[in-house]
């Protein structure tokens, strides 16, 4: 056995039992790459106490190198040298490694023939030059790389990759660069040059470069990174110019981490693989982030690479001694672990209704369970009964099973990320949302929630209003559009000169659906309402291509519209009966109706919209308030996404003197609801009663 | 006086008070129809001959189901037609040869007296086409409001011969999935007939018998291992089934899935898919993946299965999946259904 190989008495304790995520590179070990006379000079796999991989490469507990994939490497005698030298920057790096003795890089054509180029950075740079697309192994999962100034390049990559339309990230050589292109904020600057180095939101700059158009057709916002290993180091540096950077995988597939499966998925896609010989343990995509345009703090969408493992402490009042585990929800699945007084949030898993996908969150499940010997008696999952998380919770546990109403684990999560204490004063939630099971079969996503953790009163929603064709409704934004209009008494037969597409529309059976009942479910959603406005504004109205396009691409129109002043927002009327209040959406359509026709600039429209909605909403709450007095708010739900929306909601509570608490670690769209359900679940253990409230 | 039915006559209260209303009714309606020896007889039960039974096979089967439709009629059949066709096949996908039928008639006080006979007139064809007699029979009246029109209850009895084992359970990785026909075209028909969706299409009911067609298949094939006729729920329920029975998973082949253009269509509309629909006349057999090219070839000689096809393979698990291959070449799992269908995006 070589010396490395010993197993040493650990640093400190927490550094052996506390998963770490990966780090980008150092800027010791960044001056080391590109230094002529260091021994690790341009070594793409260079690392360092300080950075490099951690939860991507870790098979079990504690964090040493022969419980890691960096096992297969024995070490030379300088890099034992460093490991076993307290003095060094790399003692005890459990990656250490160097090109005698390290991972090696080798480039393979598609049809699977090795190429063996004298600088393989300069004969990737030449492929992605001619707009060619490399498939790249990275520290959490292969990418998919082009030129991104290239727009044949990118809707090349977008055809084959069957992704027509929803975002790229791109990925800037350094922030210089990026600057050339995006407006960075000094937060937003901080976070691209952290150790998480995620994907951040940024906008585009008026008069700045240009990259290509296929980019971010819908977006206002466009994902933004810079390099965070050594290897994107010496890619961008040889290629020099900005470089579309995506997950690789192919479509309802999740990211491919292995080599032969590289071979296998991805050879149709890329013209060139540059692997690598490291294996990635966990799959781990990168993080998205925002920054907060009213508080400036950052907000992860899309938890991984960076990030994931999250911990967080368990607030006040929360039993440190529970183990429990969240399956989370069907979409943007994350999962969440309850022990030692923490939560551990997972990295994004993705939609479960995709078999590849739902394997390997299973294993990452069953991955994650092994490395924090997680042993549960409670399990916590969502409440619809067709999710396919919910049904794995039924079937394969037999623990304690707890249930959880979607929107009040989204509620509870952002209580839970602000250390908000169990038991204390009730808050209320404005959850705005898709569609998440609600109670009794209906289906909810416009809600205001009153209460905590362990028990929630719903006192108002948007008026519910059918969904004709159910999923299919959320596919094809018109039929919400058909919805509304009835629903606001409005013959859409007689609105065929602003939606000429509603003409050759079957108008007469999607009435009869929703008078008869069939598969037309009903929904207070909030996301809905922005579809079908999305479609009443020509956007994505015959079909979307991926979740949530028609609302992103009405909110990118509403930020295009410029001053906010002089818009005058839509009414949302406040509606009250035996069973609460409701926000009505029925009055909006004779005014978007006659504003269409008198030509009124769409982008004014989508504005007018998202400032009535504001305002409705924080109306409604302030008289809800009268009856169920609270200090402090929480928004949440997918829908807050909508960065337009959360600030004009947070700058009217913020005037009126309210706290509000906005999601910033855990995502407020449904990959933040795992850690909601498992506070929701312990909560109710904890109160007594446990099951289902 | 004893009261005449005619066409133009409505159900009152007396046709099921036990006296000479419903004894003329019985006569004039059911009787004449059915026309059995066992039925004529008019004693209170039926009397069957155990020695033809036991010639036949070793052991019987017994099944009972109750059918409430709306509308009573459509394109394809009426309710009599389901009555006798659903038991029928209840019966043969457990390798069964029918032999006997009860039927049991609870009808709302105004049902026509016309409709009524199409019914029975319907009940008689099914029964005779299938080679089976109706032997016993009950008749109930219930006042306006209590009932929906018609409901009919029909029990059989069958024979499975020696050696025919058919059960979910036997369902083993690499066997094939086999329907017998296109999907959803009898949900998609009864959907049209209600006539309030506007939809415009040419849809008929699929309802018809499958014991022919199973004895031939059981004929060609008697590894069989297992067969269900795909009712509510559609396919995709009895799938379902399946896999939690015998612990397999279920794959199917999206592309390969018969679908009729006009009921793509009406399920694109609705939002609904035809592994849903149900189906009064279509089977879904698993069977050794030897045999399956040679047994598709011989169903399709026979009219219940001319567009029979292979859909799916059974997988080693995990117990319970089923998984479909989709068009994109992806593969997601398949919902079993909760009672409504809900949107799980969110
Ligand atoms: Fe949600
Ligand atoms: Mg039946
Ligand atoms: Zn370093
Ligand atoms: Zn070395």
């Amino acid at each position: 056995m070589s010396p490395g190989f010993r197993i040493l008495p650990s640093l400190t304790s927490d550094r052996m039992t506390t998963i770490l995520p990966d780090a980008t590179t150092c800027s010791a070990c960044l001056t080391e790459l590109f230094d002529p006379h260091n021994r690790r000079y341009r070594y793409p796999f260079i690392n360092c106490t300080h950075c490099g991989p951690r939860f991507s490469i870790i098979e079990g507990m504690p964090f040493d190198r022969v419980r890691t994939s960096m096992a297969a490497f024995d070490l030379c005698e300088d890099c034992s040298r460093e490991y076993a030298n307290p003095e060094d920057r790399r003692f005890h790096a459990q990656a250490n490694a160097c090109p005698a003795c390290g991972p090696q890089l080798w480039l393979e054509m598609a049809s699977g023939e090795r190429v063996e180029p004298s600088d393989p950075f300069v004969a990737m740079a030449a492929k992605l030059q001619q707009g060619q697309i490399l498939a790249l192994k990275g520290l959490g999962g292969f990418h998919l790389a082009c030129d991104a100034s290239n727009q044949n390049a990118v809707q090349r990559m977008r055809r084959r990759k069957q992704r027509p339309a929803k975002a790229l990230a791109v990925m800037f050589r350094d922030l210089d660069q990026l600057c050339q292109y995006v407006q960075a904020r000094p937060e937003e600057a901080e976070l691209l040059t952290s150790p998480q180095a995620p994907i951040v939101l940024m906008r585009p700059r008026d008069q700045g470069k240009r990259l290509a158009e296929a980019i971010a057709p819908d977006s206002s916002w466009l994902g933004c990174m810079l390099p965070y290993t050594p290897l994107h180091h010496l890619l961008l540096a040889a290629f020099d110019g900005p470089l579309v950077m995506t997950s690789g995988n192919r479509s309802g597939m999740p990211q491919v981490i292995d080599n032969d499966v590289a071979r296998v998925q991805l050879a149709d896609i890329a013209d060139l693989l540059v692997m690598h010989d490291r294996p990635i343990v966990s799959r781990i995509d990168d993080t998205v982030m925002r920054v907060q345009a009213r508080s400036g703090q950052a907000e992860v969408l899309r938890p991984g690479r960076g990030t994931a493992p999250i911990s967080l402490p368990l607030p006040q009042g929360f039993s440190a001694t529970a183990e429990l585990l969240a399956i989370g929800g069907d979409l943007k699945n994350t999962f969440c672990l309850l022990k030692d007084g923490h939560a551990t949030l997972s990295q994004y898993q993705g939609d479960l209704q995709q078999l590849a996908v739902y394997e390997a969150a299973v294993t990452a499940l069953g991955h994650y369970q092994q490395l924090y010997q997680l042993k549960p008696d409670i399990v916590a999952c969502d409440k619809h009964p067709g999710y396919f998380s919910t049904q794995q919770a039924l079937r394969n546990h037999d623990c304690q099973l707890i249930q959880v109403q979607h929107h009040q684990a989204h509620l509870a999560a952002c209580l839970g990320e602000h250390g908000y204490p169990l038991g204390g004063n009730p808050v209320l939630a404005i959850c705005l949302d898709g569609t998440g099971y609600g109670e009794h079969g209906a289906l909810w996503g416009g809600e205001l929630l009153y209460g905590g953790y362990g028990h929630v009163e719903r006192l108002a929603c948007l008026k519910p209003c059918p969904m004709p064709g159910g999923e299919t409704a959320i596919r094809e934004p018109w039929r919400l559009l058909v919805a509304q209009l009835l629903q606001a008494g409005i013959d859409p037969v007689t609105t065929r000169d602003i939606w000429p597409l509603l003409a050759n529309k079957p108008l007469a059976t999607l009435q009869q659906m929703i008078e008869q009942g069939v598969n037309a479910p009903h929904s207070s959603s909030a996301g809905r309402l922005f579809d079908a406005l999305a479609a009443a504004l020509g956007c994505y109205a015959e079909g979307i291509s991926y979740e949530g396009q028609a609302a992103i691409a009405l909110e990118s129109l509403a930020q295009r519209s410029g001053d906010l002043v002089s818009v005058v927002p839509y009414p949302f009327p406040i509606l009250e009966d035996e069973s609460g209040w409701q926000l009505d959406t029925r009055s909006l359509w004779p005014r978007v109706i006659s504003d269409l026709r008198a030509g009124r600039p769409i982008a004014e429209l989508a504005r007018a919209f998202h400032l009535g909605l504001a305002q409705g909403l924080f109306d409604l709450a302030m008289r809800v308030r009268c009856d169920r007095p609270f200090d402090s708010l929480v928004l949440s739900g997918g829908v807050m996404q909508n960065a337009l929306l959360a600030d004009q909601l947070q700058s009217r509570f913020d005037t009126a003197g309210l706290s509000v608490m906005r999601h910033r670690k855990v995502p407020c769209n449904d990959s933040g609801l795992s850690l909601g359900q498992a506070l929701v679940a312990l909560a109710r253990v904890q109160q007594g009663g446990g099951s289902d409230a | 006086m004893t009261p005449t039915i005619t066409d133009q006559t409505r159900i009152t209260m007396a046709h099921g008070a036990g006296g000479r209303a419903m004894r003329s009714l019985i006569e004039s309606v059911f009787i004449e129809a059915f026309g059995s020896t066992e039925l004529a007889r008019m004693e209170d039960q039926a009397r069957l001959d155990m020695a033809r039974l036991a010639a036949q096979g070793d052991r019987l089967a017994f099944t009972t189901d109750s059918y409430v439709i709306d509308p009573l009629e459509f394109p394809g059949g009426n309710v009599g037609t389901l009555a006798v066709n659903g038991t029928l096949n209840d019966l043969a996908v457990g390798g069964a040869r029918p032999l006997y039928l009860s039927c049991a008639f609870i009808i709302e006080e105004g049902l026509e007296v016309a409709l009524l006979r199409r019914v029975v007139h319907a009940m008689r064809d099914a029964a005779q086409e299938a080679g089976v007699s109706i032997v016993t029979g009950d008749t109930k009246v219930v006042p306006h409001g209590k009932g929906d029109k018609l409901f009919i209850n029909t029990s059989g009895i069958g024979v499975i011969p020696k050696g025919i084992e058919v059960a979910a359970s036997r369902c083993q990785p690499g066997d094939r999935i086999i329907v017998s026909g296109t999907l959803g075209d009898h949900g998609a028909a009864i959907l049209q007939a209600r006539g309030d969706l506007a939809l415009d299409a040419e849809l008929r009911s699929d309802c018809r018998s499958l014991h022919g067609l199973i004895e031939l298949m059981l004929d060609q094939c008697p590894e069989i291992r297992a067969m269900r006729d795909a009712t509510r729920g559609g396919v995709a329920a009895i799938l379902h089934e399946f896999a939690e029975a015998s612990g397999c998973a279920v794959r199917l082949f999206e592309d390969q899935l018969p679908v009729k253009p006009e009921v793509r269509g009406v399920c694109e509309i609705l939002g609904l898919d035809a592994l849903h629909f149900a189906n009064e006349g279509k089977l879904v057999a698993v069977v050794p993946a030897a045999q399956a090219d040679g047994l598709v070839a011989r169903m399709q000689q026979h009219p219940a299965g001319l567009d029979a096809c292979i859909i799916g393979e059974i997988l080693d698990g995990p117990g319970g999946r089923v998984q479909v291959r989709t068009l994109m070449g992806g593969e997601r799992l398949l919902d079993l259904p909760v009672g409504e269908m809900l949107p799980r995006i969110c």
